[in-house]
């Protein structure tokens, strides 16, 4: 069990946070995995982020959040076991 | 038919997969890389994208544009991966009775897929540098 997991939590209901582009970059990891906490918005996933990794801080607040493949807002619930996408402006094209 | 490719893009099959007996206007729009922005030169161009979600929010750009323009046809493909000079990056093709309705809907699907499908570029500059491209946000 990684160590950002706390106890009682099992790999079900753990999230995972993807990270593109320049977050990518940044955060030198594709995707971190977070124990999952009853209630957390998206708002509050953002400070636990930004703790983990703190070489985010300049791009988190210009970065959507998705779950399950579906953008959110700030207010947005985190399903145990959700995929959430933290999303830099982007420039497709 | 919507989709991602790490493939040069045909503009022959967006076309036919939009042709319809009902339509009297075909467009298709392509989005090519280009090399000079400004007075900077860029060597090539690298696409990155979260696809699931990327082709989920394209299905949506092509749903919401049928409904609301009465398309007939409505296709859209992101080439990912190195993208080289003058080649394209993205192409989208409708077809729809009349003009009118053509152009409004290809205009508004280019717009909102640059504003809301997670697609990424980065820009290889001449100059040996490089950076990913977020709009709104200084490098």
């Amino acid at each position: 069990m990684p160590p950002s997991e706390s106890p009682g939590s099992t790999a079900n209901e753990a999230i995972e946070i993807l990270f593109f582009a320049q977050a990518k970059e940044f955060a030198q990891q594709a995707s971190l995995r977070l124990a999952h906490i009853e209630h957390e918005t998206v708002a509050e996933l953002r400070v636990r982020v930004r703790a983990e990794i703190p070489r985010l801080e300049t791009l988190l607040p210009h970065c959507m959040f998705a779950i399950n493949e579906a953008y959110a807002n700030e207010h947005s619930p985190i399903p145990a076991g959700a995929k959430v996408a933290c999303i830099p402006p982007v420039s497709g094209g | 038919m919507i989709q991602i490719t790490n493939q040069p893009i045909d503009a022959q099959q967006l076309l036919e997969a939009v042709r319809s007996p009902l339509a009297g206007a075909e467009l298709l729009f392509i989005g090519t890389t280009r090399e000079i922005t400004g007075d900077r030169r860029t060597e090539s161009l690298v696409y990155e994208c979260y696809e699931a979600m990327a082709l989920r929010e394209m299905e949506q750009l092509a749903q919401q544009a049928s409904q609301r323009w009465s398309l007939c046809g409505c296709a859209i493909v992101h080439r990912v991966g190195p993208v080289g000079i003058s080649e394209a990056s993205v192409m989208i093709a409708v077809s729809s009775p009349h003009r009118d309705n053509a152009f409004a809907a290809g205009r508004w699907l280019i717009d909102t897929l640059k504003e809301r499908v997670p697609i990424w570029k980065q820009e290889n500059w001449a100059d040996g540098t490089s950076e990913w491209v977020h709009p709104g946000i200084e490098s």
